[in-house]
């Protein structure tokens, strides 16, 4: 394994030597994903872009009525041991919270765990029920942003393209009465990728009785992370009684698309679904009632 | 192609020629001869490898050396004071949180993380720290044992320390 | 979250052992906590090359040609080694030598070796070895039960694929049958293990002055290793030296053979000291692992919950080479009743070849196997009878005066029964119950 290096200081200066790699270079971030890849030959390429040392690229921030902004090359751990993620986000601190080790979690980034695009990045599902965007440069250098729901073009693949880098992850504030909650399954209960991951937010209306809004998606069940669109129907302007959740679970199920793998069987993984999206739909629930109390980190 | 590079490991900087897809891990053992992170996976899953980079415990086999550089390594070896073991050393060696020894490095690196920010942490908490350090010999409870003893010995040490002052 | 007293060991002894019923301290455990400790993957000696083992990766086919030219250009390389520099017999194995240290005519694993480098640098070794040419022709592979007991499949070693068949027997298995009131019967299957050491295999090797080859190995059994090692390299036992170095875990696993031979092998050929450490993915590929084993049980219970017979085949994957799996294969048919007291036995267990992965010792050496089965029948007998699966357990353990299947008289150290009360008392003081239903089932 070895590669060219190079350690730029500045974006323009980090899209210039994409650009010039025409695809045979590809951003260092946590290198978590891509040293693996290396080592392994199961991914190839001739130059590592690192993306550390540019300014501003690891810096994160929640403010009051300004959302989360999540810096892309942000480690994980960060965002882990922050009282407002974990307050505020509980979704995706309960993710990050699962992710590899505490060791892992030290250098792994968020925005690597989006550009690696695996169908099981666990971020992802939180990221996408908490309608956060993309910011991002194209190709030509020019700035984008896009739902992370639209991020993902099939596994290992993005929307970036060769050039491309992603720049942050921006999760607006929360509406009142409104609660998440992400679960995942993993044959071990530590070091291990999940099998079927769900994650859910809720809106409810201000007497707490009905759903007003629903997101729901779904992790290691399709080429992608995905929205459960009909699952969400399901349950928008009902009460969340034990059915209404259970009829949201089945329609999940239905509409995932698993693979049978040496990790689980795709009749395995549509049965998790079922389960995961139920459970996720209830804790997101109680948080938005109020009366689920989230960890503190 | 090799470069100079300067880790500032353990309180010193030192010197190392190696190439860029070279890991932190490769470059302490092979170069610097700092042995006592191991090598067990090469690929973050064991923790054996664990070292503290400014002051965080990550896995050294997937740092690349130039994201080492300019910046603080702290390894097993700095761990014992003037020849005196650390408290968590000497109750890993008491508790019998030592069989073969090959994860007991890391192990203890993700511990001494553990009580500098921790210093009162339950079990469930010991638990979590080390949960990225696989042992195969001990079953971890004798490990977990060992890190609540260091927890005590630490906290007297200090308050005596205290009262002397 | 204190622990609980009774997890604990057991009461410390009162007698006056000077060692026995003591916490000892590992007298090498701080050198390890201060990390000072050398395996071998830590040793540098002078003039050290660096070792690499270019694996079959396929599991079974006969080799027509090895081309080597390249490889030994690549800068840096002092050797690169087939089975033809192999100065001795080339055989191994703890039982019978059926395991070349360098593959020969054929690959019967995707753990076989097949070449070896040795260079300046690992880098250079991995080249080099990434530059060997094997030239094949695949041959049926043999990978399931089935397949092994199969008289026209392709014989992986001479001697056909059943390596061992051996029988238990004990009382009479028809009047077992006739006093049976309920018989359950099942089949079951365990997969393949890794051991999983934290230090994966090493071995360092050099020829001193006198001419002696000494290789530096975390081993279970230098002496055993060097019986295999001389033979293998052509040498007389007494021009070969293993020095048992730190072992970071062995588990069974480095009872057999590891890095000896081959780094053994180029430290002769190079005459420099070459230290060889295997990855992570090689230690999972290659070396021995825990049998998977397939076992057919049938066994019976009377009226008032008592064994009766036990009617059982074993059938064990050692894979390509024996190791120790005729033991340990045969030790899971001696162990098929558990620590019951079973009157009428039969059991057979098959040793059978395959191109999978070698298997040998590993913790538990067969019993554990067994378990699995025997214990499952137990929990379905008990249920069947309605009774509670630890009173069934302790009214069929065996007890001091009784006798093993092979008979064998258990005398106080059978602890079997204490256990048991154990468990009872320690459920009964937390008013803990089983979850599966006691009452008998209408299918009984
Ligand atoms: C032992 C282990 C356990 C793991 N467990 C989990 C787990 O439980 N859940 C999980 O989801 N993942 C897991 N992972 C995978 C991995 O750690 C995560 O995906 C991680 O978030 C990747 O981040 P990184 O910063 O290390 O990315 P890198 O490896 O640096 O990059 C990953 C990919 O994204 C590209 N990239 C990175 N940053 C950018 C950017 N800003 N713009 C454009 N492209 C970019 C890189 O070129 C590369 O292709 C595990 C990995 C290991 C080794």
């Amino acid at each position: 394994m070895r590669f060219d290096y190079f350690e730029p200081t500045s974006l323009d200066e980090a899209c210039g030597l994409l650009r010039e790699g025409a695809g045979a270079r590809k951003p260092l971030a946590g290198g978590t994903d891509i040293v693996i890849q290396l080592r392994r030959r199961a991914a190839q390429c001739q130059g590592l872009v690192n993306l550390k040392r540019i300014p501003g690229l690891a810096d994160w921030s929640c403010a009051r009525d300004g959302g989360l902004h999540i810096g892309a090359c942000t480690p994980m751990r960060d965002l882990e041991t922050a009282a407002a993620v974990a307050g505020g986000y509980p979704s995706l601190f309960e993710a990050i919270r699962v992710v590899g080790s505490l060791q892992l979690r030290n250098i792994a980034s968020v925005g690597g765990n989006l550009c690696n695009a695996s169908p099981s990045a666990d971020t992802a599902p939180p990221l996408m029920v908490l309608g956060a965007t993309a910011s991002f440069r194209n190709d030509d250098g020019g700035q984008e942003s896009v739902p992370v729901e639209d991020f993902f073009a099939g596994p290992g693949a993005s929307v970036l393209g060769n050039a491309g880098l992603l720049l942050s992850v921006d999760v607006p504030e929360p509406a009142p009465h409104t609660g998440d909650a992400f679960e995942r399954f993993t044959p071990r209960s530590a070091m291990d990728i999940a099998i079927a991951s769900a994650a859910a937010r809720v809106t409810l209306d201000p007497d707490r009785d009905h759903i007003e809004a629903v997101r729901i998606a779904l992790g290691a069940v399709a080429p992608t992370p995905i929205r459960a669109l009909r699952a969400e129907d399901l349950v928008r302007e009902k009460e969340p009684t034990p059915e209404v959740l259970q009829q949201a679970g089945a329609a999940a199920m239905e509409q995932c698309n698993p693979i049978d793998d040496i990790r689980g069987t795709a009749a395995y993984r549509k049965e998790l679904v079922r389960i995961l999206v139920v459970r996720v739909l209830r804790r997101a629930v109680e948080r938005a009632r109020g009366d689920g109390g989230t960890e503190t980190p | 192609m090799k470069q100079r590079y300067v880790l500032r490991v353990n309180g010193r900087d030192l010197e190392a020629e190696a190439g860029a897809h070279e890991s932190l891990l490769d470059v302490l053992r092979e170069r610097l001869r700092l042995t006592g992170s191991k090598k067990g996976c090469n690929e973050a899953e064991c923790g054996s490898c664990t070292v503290l980079l400014d002051g965080r415990p990550v896995v050294s086999c997937l740092v690349l050396v130039p994201d080492a550089a300019d910046r603080d390594v702290v390894t097993i070896e700095a761990l014992a004071e003037e020849g005196v073991p650390h408290p968590i050393q000497r109750q890993m060696v008491e508790q019998g949180g030592v069989q073969c020894g090959y994860c007991t490095p890391g192990m203890i690196m993700s511990a001494y993380a553990l009580l500098r920010d921790n210093p009162d942490p339950t079990d469930e908490e010991i638990r979590f720290a080390i949960s990225g350090n696989i042992c195969r010999c001990t079953g971890y409870g004798k490990i977990v044992k060992a890190v609540r003893a260091a927890a005590l010995e630490m906290k007297e040490q200090s308050g005596n320390g205290g009262a002397a002052s | 979250m204190s622990e609980d007293p009774s997890t604990e060991t057991a009461e410390e002894t009162q007698a006056p052992y000077h060692w026995i019923g003591k916490n000892v301290t590992k007298p090498d455990a701080l050198e390890k906590a201060l990390g000072a400790t050398e395996y071998v993957g830590d040793m540098v000696v002078p003039g050290m090359l660096h070792g690499k083992i270019l694996w079959a990766d396929t599991p079974h086919a006969v080799i027509k040609r090895i081309e080597t030219e390249e490889a030994a250009r690549v800068p840096g390389v002092h050797a690169v080694l087939t089975s033809k520099d192999v100065p001795g017999s080339n055989r191994f194995g703890l039982a019978v030598p059926d395991q070349c240290a360098l593959a020969e005519e054929k690959v019967r694993s995707v753990g076989d070796a097949v070449a070896l480098v040795a260079a300046e640098d690992e880098e250079a070794a991995e080249e080099a070895a990434s530059k060997i040419k094997v030239h094949i022709e695949h041959l049926r592979p043999i990978l399931t039960y089935a397949d092994a007991l199969d008289p026209d499949a392709p014989k992986i070693h001479e001697g056909g694929n059943v390596f061992q068949h051996t029988t238990v027997r004990k009382g009479d298995l028809d009047k077992g049958v006739r006093e049976s009131a309920v018989i359950v019967e099942n089949a079951y299957h365990t997969h393949r293990m890794d051991h999983v050491p934290m230090e994966p295999e090493a071995g360092l090797a050099y020829v001193d002055p006198s001419g002696v080859l000494n290789i530096l190995v975390g081993t279970q059994y230098p002496y055993r290793d060097r019986r295999q090692i001389a033979p293998a390299l052509g040498l007389p036992m007494n021009k070969v030296r293993v020095i048992q170095a730190p072992i970071g875990g062995g588990f069974g696993r480095k009872d057999d053979i590891t890095a000896e031979i081959h780094v053994g092998l180029l430290a002769l050929k190079t005459r420099r000291p070459v230290r060889l450490v295997y990855t992570r993915e090689e230690s999972l590929v290659a070396n021995t692992k825990r049998h998977p084993m397939a076992m057919n049980f049938r066994t019976g219970a009377s009226a008032d919950g008592r064994l009766t017979f036990l009617d059982g085949d074993i059938y064990g994957d050692t894979g390509a080479g024996v190791s120790l799996g005729a033991y340990v294969i045969k030790k899971a048919g001696i162990h098929a009743t558990g620590p019951y007291d079973v009157p009428n036995i039969r059991v057979d267990t098959y040793t059978l070849y395959t191109n999978n992965l070698t298997s040998g010792a590993m913790r538990g050496f067969g019993v554990m196997q067994a378990a699995v089965a025997h214990e499952s029948q137990m929990d379905q007998l008990a249920h069947k009878l309605g009774m509670s699966p630890l009173e069934f357990r302790l009214k069929n353990c065996l007890k001091p005066g009784l006798a093993s299947s092979t008979g064998q008289l258990m005398n106080e150290g059978c602890g079997i029964e204490a256990t048991l009360q154990r468990i009872k008392d320690y459920m009964s003081a937390r008013e803990l119950r089983f979850n599966r239903p006691e009452a008998a089932s209408s299918d009984s």
